[in-house]
C-alpha cells in the first residue's frame, strides 16, 4: 500500500471515528462546562489532539476512552487557567444586560447544580453518573484512585441531593437507606 | 429499575438512573452535535504545522523579546475613551476628552499612551514575548492597564499524570495568550484568556481578516471597586480600525500590533456611567473597507 493510500486509509478511519463519537463528546463536555461554546472547543481540541496522533490512537484498546481522557485533561487545563474564553461574534448576546438574565433563568437547575460542584465532583458525577464508567475506569480517565472516585461520587452526589430545586430527582428514603447501611 | 453503575461489591447509588435521565433531558437540545469533520481537521493540521514550524525560532523568538521590551518602554498603546466628552454622568470628570493624553498616569484621566514607566510588566519569559501594553490610563485616580500577556501552561495537573502512549502530547509547557487588566499595580485576572496556546519556541499564527476577538474586561480596583470595562480583542495584523458604535455615539481605535506579536489588538475604554451597555463593533482593512461586523455587542458584560 502506497503512503498516499495509507494516509486516505487514516483519514478514513479518523473521519469515521469522529462522526461516530463526537456527540457523545459533545454531551459530556457539555455536562462538564455548562456552557456550548466550551464544549464544542474542548471537542475540538481533543479531537485535533487525535488526529495528529491518530496512528496511535486506534491502536490502542479502547480509543474513545483514550480520546475521552484527552478531553478530560483539556478540560482540566482549561479550567486551571481561570480565564474567561473571548467571546466571538456567534455568541455574543444581542442584549447585554436582558440575555444574561434570562441565561441564567433559563439554567436548568441541575446544571446550576452541577456548576456548584467542585470541579473534581463534577468531573466524577458526570463520568459515572452520565457515562456509566466504573469507578476504575474513572479514576484512570481523571488519573486519580478509585478511592478518591468513590468518595467524590458520594459527596457529588450528597451536594445535588441537598439542593431542593433537584428534590423531584431523588427518593430520599430509598437513597437514605441504601447509603446508610 | 435502580441504577448500580457501580463496579461489583460498591457501594451502590440508586439515584443514579435519576440523574441519568436527568443528564440525558439536559442534553436534548439542538446545539451539541459536536464540531464538523472539517472544523476537526482544521484544527487538527494547524496543530501538525505548528509541530513542524521550529526551525529558527528561538532565535527569532530572543531577537523580537528585545524590539518588544523597547517598545513597552516607549509605549504604542492606542485606545478610544468611549465615554468621551459627552457623558455628564461620568464618576470620572477628568476623564471626558482626555482620550489622547500623553501623560497616562495622571489620576483621572485617560490616555491612549501606555504608562510606560510604571508598567508593570510581569517577568519576560526567557523564550517568549514579555507583556505587551495595549492602552492605559487611570479612572478615578486609579492607574490601569489591558495588557496582552503570555501565560505559561505548566502542562497537566497535579493528579493527572502523563498519558501512557500519550497521543497528543501536551506541550510542556506552552504559552497560552490572554488580556489581562492591572489596576493601581495589581493584575485583577479579569481578563479574556483562552486564547491561542502555542508551544515554547512557536509563535501564535496570524488571525485572517475576518476572525476578530472580543471581550468585555472589567476594570477592578485591588478593593473590587469597578471603575468601569475595556473592551478588547484580537485581529488581524492587517485589520487598519475598529469602530465601536454606541448609540449615536461612533468611536474609532487603530489596533495596536505589539512588536513581535503576529497578532493586534484593539481597546475602548468605558469608564462607570458610560451608558454602553450594548453597541457594535466593526472591523475594517486599509482600503476602508468593513472585513466584520458584531452587532448586540455586551460593552459592559465585563465581570
Amino acid at each position: 500500500m502506497g503512503v498516499v493510500d495509507q494516509r486516505d486509509r487514516n483519514e478514513s478511519e479518523f473521519q469515521d471515528f469522529v462522526l461516530a463519537r463526537r456527540r457523545a463528546l459533545m454531551h459530556t463536555a457539555y455536562l462538564l462546562t455548562g456552557d456550548t461554546g466550551r464544549a464544542e472547543d474542548l471537542v475540538q481540541t481533543a479531537l485535533a489532539k487525535a488526529y495528529v496522533a491518530w496512528r496511535r490512537v486506534r491502536d490502542v484498546e479502547d480509543p474513545a476512552a483514550y480520546v475521552a481522557r484527552i478531553l478530560i485533561n483539556a478540560h482540566a487545563s482549561e479550567r486551571r487557567r481561570k480565564r474567561v474564553r473571548e467571546w466571538f461574534p456567534g455568541t455574543v448576546p444581542e442584549s447585554a444586560v436582558a440575555d444574561r438574565a434570562e441565561a441564567v433563568a433559563d439554567r436548568s437547575a441541575l446544571m446550576a447544580a452541577l456548576a456548584s460542584l467542585a470541579p473534581g465532583q463534577r468531573a466524577v458525577v458526570v463520568l459515572r453518573f452520565w457515562e456509566d464508567r466504573s469507578e476504575n475506569d474513572v479514576a484512570y480517565l481523571l488519573g486519580c484512585s478509585v478511592g478518591s472516585v468513590r468518595s467524590q461520587a458520594s459527596r457529588g452526589l450528597a451536594k445535588l441531593r441537598a439542593i431542593p430545586e433537584l428534590s423531584r430527582l431523588f427518593d430520599h428514603s430509598e437513597v437514605t437507606e441504601r447509603l446508610g447501611r | 429499575m435502580t441504577r448500580t453503575t457501580n463496579d461489583p461489591g460498591d457501594t451502590g447509588f440508586p439515584d443514579g438512573e435519576r440523574l441519568h435521565e436527568a443528564f440525558a433531558e439536559e442534553i436534548d437540545r439542538p446545539g451539541l452535535d459536536g464540531p464538523s469533520y472539517d472544523a476537526v481537521l482544521r484544527s487538527g493540521n494547524a496543530r501538525l504545522r505548528r509541530r513542524r514550524v521550529t526551525v529558527g525560532a528561538t532565535f527569532a523568538v530572543a531577537s523580537v523579546t528585545a524590539v518588544a521590551t523597547a517598545v513597552i518602554a516607549t509605549g504604542g498603546g492606542a485606545s478610544q475613551n468611549v465615554n468621551a466628552a459627552d457623558n455628564p454622568t461620568n464618576t470620572t470628570p477628568a476623564a471626558a476628552g482626555t482620550t489622547t493624553a500623553p501623560s497616562g498616569s495622571a489620576p483621572g484621566t485617560t490616555s491612549s499612551a501606555a504608562t510606560s514607566t510604571t508598567a508593570p510588566t510581569s517577568p519576560a519569559s526567557p523564550t517568549h514575548l514579555p507583556d505587551a501594553v495595549i492602552t492605559s490610563g487611570a479612572l478615578d485616580g486609579h492607574a490601569w492597564q489591558l495588557v496582552r500577556e503570555y501565560k505559561l501552561d505548566p502542562g497537566p495537573p497535579p493528579g493527572i499524570t502523563s498519558m501512557p502512549g500519550d497521543p497528543a502530547p501536551h506541550p510542556k509547557p506552552q504559552w497560552c495568550t490572554s488580556l489581562n487588566v492591572i489596576v493601581d499595580g495589581v493584575w485583577t485576572d479579569a481578563g479574556a484568556g483562552g486564547g491561542s496556546c502555542v508551544p515554547l519556541g512557536q509563535q501564535e499564527e496570524a488571525p485572517s481578516l475576518t476572525d476578530a476577538g472580543f471581550a468585555s474586561i472589567a476594570i477592578v480596583t485591588p478593593n473590587h471597586v469597578r471603575l468601569g470595562a475595556v473592551v478588547a480583542g484580537s485581529v488581524s495584523p492587517l485589520t487598519a480600525s475598529v469602530t465601536a458604535q454606541c448609540g449615536a455615539k461612533s468611536f474609532t481605535d487603530k489596533p495596536l500590533q505589539p512588536s513581535g506579536d503576529n497578532v493586534a489588538y484593539y481597546a475602548f475604554t468605558l469608564p462607570n456611567g458610560s451608558g454602553c451597555q450594548t453597541g457594535a463593533l466593526s472591523f475594517f482593512d486599509s482600503s476602508g473597507s468593513r472585513v466584520g461586523a458584531m452587532s448586540g455587542v455586551a460593552f459592559e458584560g465585563g465581570k
